[in-house]
């Protein structure tokens, strides 16, 4: 098991092993001309830019929207609740999609910021929201007792603890802003992530596109380092046994009507619209966007790249998990930290190097379904791992021995009493693999075989041409297939923050 | 007890049934898409897909050979074909404009064109080594905002939208291969300071878009005043509901500038190619009565090249546009990227 | 020769000179350890003693490094030989008791069992009777169920399979002072009357006195003194021992022959270790208040607890004997004990009070 892990870490590294050797290989010169250069510049600019307007707003919308459904007397707060979190089923660029068929002109930094701001504050909103439902308000109670008001306990108490839940939530949104291409190229606006693309769509694999992945991955290095570094060394506090008390709600009073505007304008604007436009080509459409030929099979090779993505990272995560729960040690920190690494590497990059690698060292695999597959767990692996990881917290090795014990041989042992323990945690990994895997259209792009469309690439070959009506019914189904999966990221929220 | 031995078996059963089923769909999927153990043939295409699609289900209709296709575009497919060598999987390569073909050519991957094909094209529409052959042909046209501008207002030459007075008012797709390929027509015609001076004020002067189609969309919505596109783009929209092209009315530059460059769109068999006879029909197919009978009557509105079939008549006459003279074969890719690499546009 | 061959066919269980080490941490440093067929054997240890470890080794989840594991006489773990956990027909109860949550309790019960329906529904029965539950708990699952309950479930699972040894890692530690006793009272009574041998670790040497026939007291990884509870309580083999398993008083002494003599005047030792300057320990409860005598002390403190009065004593310094000369490493003595006594009147801080010791004492050498 150890092996097994230890060759999946390895494989974690294969993409930022990719870049660092390509930029090694073009020489100093090559990369000097390729990356300093004005164009690199203004790529950087924009991504800076981007990154640190929309993360910002992005926690500023996500902790008061949190705050408004947990600790205040926000009226009809739970449907909120569940609305705030809605945005997550609608894919970044069906929202850029649906924005720019309301404002065709829509273009720059600032419709990024619009855009990624909509599609992506519920990566905070949904962790703070779970932390604070599962705060201990005999603090904030302690702290009252001290003579601290309430906006006092809220920032002096309240978000310190939120920190982590903040953080890591930050730290999601910039790795999608770095990564993604789809929303930000119908918007014009230019990110590394679209630039390599374009380099890829001239050159294929060109020494330009290397050197802008090697800048792209030095920048995802950077955040990590930089959300390790103010994570520290906090850790979650233990949750007592006893019956916690219920925290006390604010009192909106006349700020009731305003708190129910700002929510209503904010779904509206992340959820309604894009739902709005989205249903509006569809009825302009009329019955012949559903008789396109392509419709049902991108739907069935969605559905089957989906479920055995979902199905291969599960498995493969099994066994970082155990090793990373119930065997702490210098070798399990070393595969969380690959692991760590790998999980920040933007889809263009692992596709870069999944190209490059397999059509000249492995030609068998190239442009396989097994290959496309196996980007999808290396892009995946985190979302399966932090899952099974909470969920093997609930089954501790002791029952496995329990069971060893009472003569059960070890596996099954492990399949009789860890299994089913671990099944609701692993199929809600799964099930956010299989999110992501629906939403993926940068690597899906370069990898997928001959013949191979999925919901996205054909949304995306169809938007491209600006023929929207016909892509509103694919839009329309990658929504319908994420509604249930981000619904289950939320339920499961609750549930998992404290751990 | 019966009860949850039952749970768990059932557990177990499916989870294997679920794997099972996948990997026999995975071997399926690759089979097909790998194309080695039928007849069908694996077409790399950077043609619209549309047309592409029109022409691979009328030659199977009439052949029984089935076509799988991968589309990208010009230069990411030949660079790809390149990188895979011997082992590429493609039989048949399509492209959009010729500067693809001449790569994939002078890295020694295509098959000679069989002579049946050759005689059916005419000699101006393929290059003389005939490695590969023309398909079909477009031209570059000024699409401009007729509420905006009038007639006189019009550049007399594409080189004149690098002066000031255009500066914010055009745009182009410069990630696309149509443009590159207008841009390789003028590093050939007026050489490499000429165009990559030209470059540098086009990214200061024009606003990029992705795909001809957002900037034909963005003329037409008044966002910008005109932009350097192929002609077909507007008569598609024309044809459909003309919605992102109603205010749009085209300019050709003519007079043998490189603005009024006619692409010669191609294609080639792979000599790696495990299925010659049928990637050579189809091949003969597109440039026969049949295919080229598609551009003429489908909603491609692309130049027919071969067998005698006129164009769309909704088009303007090949030989009417005065185009200047490009030996396709010269057309230079890699030193387009370069410059436009240089230039920041990439 | 035959003497120990003979000795050994009732012993169950032997481990000779397991070491284990975790890194760089050696837990276990070579332990031997004997348990007779049938016995009640608590093994005994603060925290981080090892003890533990050394219940896995007997269970199968961990390999010594070093050493081997016999039950009935057959190796199941050395060198070359590994029986693992599942085949060593042992039973086993954790702490926690680690019920299966996910199966109720007649599940758990039964998931030993290789019987199935009616039959596996009768033995049921028949061991949630034999830990004193109610069948109509059969159906509830296990965060259902008092820790107590839990306890008597994990232990009724482990009986299911008849095994021939049990291994309790401190299945007590987690119940509350009240329930613990009651638990702990329950489980011995189940355990005899099936006969099977039993080891039970735990780190409360109350618990390890009452329950078991053989206490070893572990410390540091190596097996301080293994015997029976009576004799490691009131002859430990060491200081730290003496300590750990209970209160002691601890006095400086000058050894004699076999009299020591102290604050408490001269008392006996049986096996002095050595002559001279010594460390002298008594149990609190040989010291009793006389009516009258040589041997004084006055109240310091006292601390009430109801039934009982810890009394703090200040002895009076050591009376020499002036017919001997006097050893320039011979003890002052005039130490403060601490001993309990029923009546709180009698024990008043500054009260003068006439002491007498009862028994022997062990005197260790003087560190």
């Amino acid at each position: 098991m150890v092996l097994l892990s230890a060759a999946i870490a390895v494989y974690a590294l294969v993409p930022l092993g990719y870049v660092v050797t390509e930029t090694i290989s073009a020489g100093w010169d090559t990369v000097t001309t390729l990356i300093f250069r004005p164009r690199v510049g203004e790529l950087l600019g924009n991504t800076i830019a981007l990154v640190l307007i929309s993360v910002p707003l992005c926690v500023l919308l996500g902790v008061a929207g949190a705050w408004l459904v947990e600790r205040t007397s926000l009226r009809g707060h739970k449907a909120w609740a569940l609305l705030l979190a809605a945005p997550l089923a609608i894919p970044a660029f069906v929202n850029s999609y649906a924005w720019v068929s309301a404002i065709p002109s829509l273009a720059g930094i600032f419709s990024g910021v619009l855009i990624s701001t909509l599609s992506y504050f519920p990566l905070v909103y949904i962790p703070v929201a779970a932390t604070l439902s599962r705060l201990d308000p005999a603090l904030e109670q302690s702290a009252a007792s001290l003579g601290l008001g309430p906006w006092h306990r809220f920032f002096r108490v309240v978000l310190p603890q939120l920190r982590l839940a903040i953080t890591g939530g930050a730290l999601l949104v910039s790795l999608h802003l770095l990564s993604e291409y789809g929303a930000f190229a119908m918007i014009r606006f230019d990110t590394f992530t679209t630039a390599i693309y374009e380099q890829f769509q001239s050159t294929f694999n060109g020494a330009a596109a290397n050197m802008l992945a090697s800048v792209l991955v030095f920048f995802c290095l950077l955040l990590l380092l930089a959300e390790s570094r103010t994570r520290g060394n906090v850790r979650y506090a233990r949750v007592g046994s006893g019956a916690q008390a219920r925290a006390t709600r604010l009192a909106l009073r006349h700020f009731q009507w305003p708190a129910q505007l700002f929510l209503a304008a904010l779904t509206l604007l992340a959820f309604g619209l894009p739902l709005y436009f989205v249903a509006r080509w569809i009825v302009q459409g009329g019955a012949s966007i559903w008789q396109r030929a392509e419709l049902l099979p991108a739907l069935l090779q969605t559905l089957g790249y989906g479920v055995s993505g979902a199905l291969a990272t599960t498995l493969l995560a099994f066994p970082l998990a155990v090793l990373a729960v119930r065997y702490s040690g210098w070798l399990s920190r070393v595969l969380e930290g690959a692991n760590y690494i790998s999980s920040s590497m933007p889809g263009i990059v692992v596709a870069l190097a999944f190209v490059t690698l397999s059509v000249h060292w492995l030609p068998t695999i190239y442009q396989t379904a097994f290959l496309l597959v196996a980007a999808y767990v290396l892009l995946f692996m985190p979302r399966s791992l932090v899952n099974l990881r909470a969920g093997l917290a609930q089954a501790p090795v002791q029952l496995e021995e329990a069971a060893r014990a009472l003569g059960k041989p070890p596996l099954l042992a492990f399949l009789r009493v860890t299994l089913p323990l671990t099944a609701p945690a692993a199929a809600g990994g799964a099930a956010l693999v299989f999110l992501g895997v629906v939403n993926e259209l940068t690597a899906t792009l370069l990898l997928s075989p001959n013949g191979t469309n999925t919901l996205a690439t054909e949304f995306w070959a169809l938007s491209s041409e600006i023929d929207y009506a016909g892509a509103a019914p694919y839009a329309l189904l990658m929504i319908a297939l994420s509604a249930p999966m981000a619904y289950l990221l939320f339920s499961q929220s609750k549930k998992a923050a404290g751990q | 007890m019966v009860k949850l031995r039952l749970k768990s078996t059932a557990t177990l059963a499916i989870a294997l049934t679920t794997t099972l089923v996948l990997s026999a769909c995975g071997g399926a999927s690759n089979s097909a898409a790998s194309g080695s153990d039928s007849d069908g043939i694996v077409v790399y295409n950077a043609q619209h897909e549309e047309l592409t699609k029109a022409w691979a289900d009328a030659f199977t209709k009439e052949t029984g050979i089935k076509v799988t296709l991968r589309s990208g575009d010009d230069s990411a497919l030949s660079n790809q074909l390149i990188q895979e060598g011997k082992n590429s999987p493609a039989d048949v390569f399509l492209t959009e404009n010729s500067p693809a073909m001449t790569q994939v050519e002078k890295a020694g991957l295509f098959a000679d064109v069989n002579q049946d094909t050759v005689a059916q094209v005419p000699e101006a529409y393929r290059p003389s080594t005939n490695k590969w052959t023309g398909i079909a042909a477009r031209s570059t046209v000024f699409a401009y905002n007729k509420n905006k501008i009038s007639a006189d207002q019009l550049p007399k030459s594409i080189m004149d939208l690098a002066t000031d007075q255009w500066k914010g008012r055009w745009g182009a797709s410069p990630s696309g291969a149509d443009f590159q390929a207008i841009v390789s027509a003028m590093l050939e015609l007026k050489g490499k300071d000429a165009t990559s001076a030209w470059l540098r004020s086009m990214k200061s002067n024009s606003k990029a878009y992705k795909g001809n189609s957002t900037a034909m969309k963005a003329v037409n919505s008044g966002e910008i005043d005109g932009a350097i596109i192929y002609h077909y783009y507007y008569f598609g929209d024309q044809a459909k509901t003309g919605e992102n092209s109603k205010n749009v009315s085209l300019e050709y530059f003519k007079n043998q500038d490189p603005g009024a460059f006619v692409s010669l769109s191609g294609g080639g068999v792979l000599s790696s190619s495990k299925h010659q006879k049928q990637a050579q029909e189809f091949l003969k197919f597109i440039t026969g009565k049949t295919g080229q009978g598609i551009l003429q009557t489908g909603t491609s509105f692309e130049y027919p090249v071969a067998s005698d079939v006129a164009a769309n008549t909704k088009l303007t006459p090949l030989n009417e546009l005065d185009a200047p003279q490009v030996d396709p074969a010269k057309l230079n890719s890699q030193q387009v990227t370069d410059l436009m690499t240089q230039a920041g546009l990439l | 020769m035959s003497a120990e061959i003979a000795a050994s066919t009732d012993r169950h269980l032997e481990i000779a000179g397991a070491t284990k080490a975790f890194g760089s941490t050696e837990v276990l440093k070579g332990v031997d350890l004997a348990v007779a067929k049938g016995g009640t054997t608590a093994i005994v240890g603060p925290s981080g003693s090892g003890k533990t470890t050394l219940l896995r080794i007997i269970a199968g989840f961990e390999a010594p490094d070093q050493g081997s594991v016999s039950l009935k006489n057959s190796v199941v773990a050395d060198a070359e030989t590994w029986v693992p956990a599942h085949r060593r027909q042992v039973g086993y109860v954790a702490q926690d008791g680690a019920l299966f949550p996910h199966l109720t309790v007649a599940q758990n019960v039964a998931f030993g069992l290789n019987r199935r329906g009616k039959a596996a529904g009768a033995r049921v029965k028949e061991l949630l009777e034999m830990v004193s539950m109610d069948y109509a708990y059969a159906k509830r699952h296990p965060h259902e169920l008092s820790g107590g309950q839990q306890q008597r479930v994990a232990l009724a699972r482990a009986l299911a399979r008849e095994p021939e040894l049990m291994l309790l890692d401190e299945p007590f530690s987690a119940l509350d002072a009240g329930l613990r006793t009651a638990t702990r009272r329950a489980v011995a009574k189940t355990l005899a009357a099936t006969g099977v041998t039993t080891i039970l670790v735990t780190h409360d040497q109350a618990e390890a006195l009452s329950f078991a026939d053989q206490v070893a007291v572990m410390r540091d990884g190596r097996l301080a003194q293994i015997g029976n509870p009576f004799v490691v309580y009131t002859r430990p083999a060491d200081r730290a021992t003496a300590e750990f398993l209970g209160d002691a008083v601890i006095l400086d002494a000058w050894l004699e022959g076999s009299l020591a003599l102290c604050s408490l005047g001269g008392i006996p030792v049986r096996r002095p270790p050595a002559q001279g300057r010594v460390q002298l320990m008594l149990r609190p409860e040989q010291i009793r208040i006389a009516e009258g005598g040589p041997i004084r002390g006055r109240v310091v403190e006292t601390d009430y607890f109801g039934p009982e009065t810890t009394v703090r004593i200040q002895l009076d310094p050591l009376p020499i004997d002036p017919a001997k000369p006097v050893d320039p490493h011979q003890p002052k003595g005039g130490e403060i004990i601490a001993i309990r006594h029923w009546n709180a009147m009698l024990a008043r801080p500054g009260n003068e009070l006439a002491l007498r010791v009862v028994g022997e004492g062990v005197a260790f050498p003087y560190q």
